[in-house]
């Protein structure tokens, strides 16, 4: 991130700078994006895989089978972000855990399990949607705007 | 409670997945792969829908007044779904326009089809049982 | 096995978005998955975000994005069948499932779990 640097430098800034440049990882942006695409791409794998057996064995068809897959995997989110192993995960993935559905379960259920103490109405009632409530917010704010051009579209236009 | 995450380690929360990955692709295996041709009016049909271009392979059933269809597609042309189920619906209308149509891209109104295909060339099925799960077909396609 | 493929590919394309948005827009997670989220919502307005899902499953389905997609998918079917009050009353129509698994799972987590240091 640091192209450049003020000219004048002393002898020990230059040697820590040596040094912290060696701790730095070389390209942390594309190796962000890499992790991403692996945790990422295989937490959709397996949805895949979820959504197959949903519509292999129960009465979903491909697109009703997404529902299912859904609560599965943030049922195994929740699970995993009580068991402290989904932050580690997130820790490692970036953005490859936080974009699936299970980073929204897994900020709903960090949020609610830290406020448990707090005590049930208080705590955890009022803080679960604390990190995730942006997304519903703004989703359905967005959701309603895009449904209700398309609808006066449909009137309208054609 | 920090002792938790000891007992759960990453590499054992690896196996329960890999232990699931196991359990689902085993358990995915009571339909037929292959469609087995019934009479001449269904062959007919599939080879109508199969001369689509993208389409690999396809099921057709007959009823008094209906037509069930369903098709796979090569994965590349998944993107236009849309256009090639509408081309599917066109031809079949064409060919039997006093039939009420019903086609589908659906991988279980697919799977459906082909079982019922495959029962009904190999097994003896009622008349109401036919009935019963085409239009459990029917209610997949619409999804 | 191509929709494993194609849904790993897909799938791992839009987390390496929310990676850039994150790393090169310095944005938190907060604000990455509300972008997301409105992303799908217009691409569905679009049209464009259902052959993705045809094309890719679970590769569509399981990002956030779909979370803003399958919103405005309920409430275009409750107004087609209802008018412009559907908008309102079908958003959380094919969402409800999302939503309400991680309300209940997150409550009992919250008795089951104590927060770690």
């Amino acid at each position: 991130m640091k192209m450049k640097q003020k000219p004048p430098l002393t002898d020990a800034q230059r040697t820590y700078q040596k040094f912290a440049a060696k701790d730095e990882p070389q390209s942390p942006v594309l190796l962000n994006c890499l992790k991403a695409f692996l945790i990422g791409g295989s937490i959709c794998a397996f949805g895949q895989l979820v959504q197959d057996f949903f519509v292999y064995n129960f009465d979903f068809n491909e697109q009703t089978a997404s529902n299912p897959t859904i609560a599965v995997l943030i049922f195994i989110a929740v699970l995993l972000t009580g068991f402290g192993v989904y932050d580690k995960i997130a820790q490692f993935a970036g953005a490859g855990t936080a974009v699936p559905v299970t980073g929204f379960a897994n900020a709903m259920s960090s949020s609610a399990i830290e406020h448990r103490t707090e005590g049930l109405v208080q705590g955890v009632g009022t803080n679960m949607f604390k990190l995730a409530g942006p997304v519903i917010v703004f989703g359905t704010t967005a959701a309603f705007v895009v449904a209700l051009i398309k609808t006066l579209w449909g009137y309208w236009g054609g | 409670m920090l002792v938790t995450m000891k007992v759960f380690p990453l590499r054992r929360i690896l196996f329960c997945f890999m232990f699931l990955f196991l359990l689902v692709s085993c358990q995915a295996g009571d339909y037929p792969k292959k469609t087995v041709t019934l009479n001449e009016e269904t062959v007919q049909a599939e080879t109508l829908i199969q001369n689509i271009d993208p389409v690999t392979s396809a099921v057709a059933i007959h009823n008094e007044k209906e037509l069930y269809a369903a098709a796979e597609v090569e994965h590349m042309a998944r993107l236009r779904l849309e256009s090639i189920r509408k081309e599917a619906h066109e031809r079949l209308t064409d060919q039997w326009p006093e039939k009420t149509i019903f086609f589908s891209t659906d991988k279980k109104a697919l799977l459906e089809l082909r079982k019922l295909n495959n029962d009904l060339a190999f097994k003896s099925v009622s008349k109401k049982e036919i009935d019963k799960r085409l239009s459990k077909i029917e209610e997949y396609m619409k999804g | 096995m191509m929709m494993y493929l194609w849904a790993f590919i897909v799938g791992g394309i839009i987390c390496v978005a929310g990676q850039l948005l994150m790393d090169k827009a310095k944005l938190t997670p907060g604000h990455t998955t509300t972008i997301l989220v409105i992303t799908g919502a217009v691409l569905d307005g679009l049209g464009w975000y259902e052959p993705l899902i045809d094309f890719a499953g679970a590769g569509a389905t399981v990002p956030i994005t779909s979370f803003g997609n399958s919103l405005v998918h309920g409430a275009m079917a409750e107004a087609e069948q209802h008018g412009i009050i559907g908008v309102v009353t079908g958003i959380f129509e094919v969402t409800s499932a999302g939503i309400s698994a991680a309300i209940i799972f997150s409550f009992f987590a919250a008795l089951c779990f104590r927060p770690k240091g």
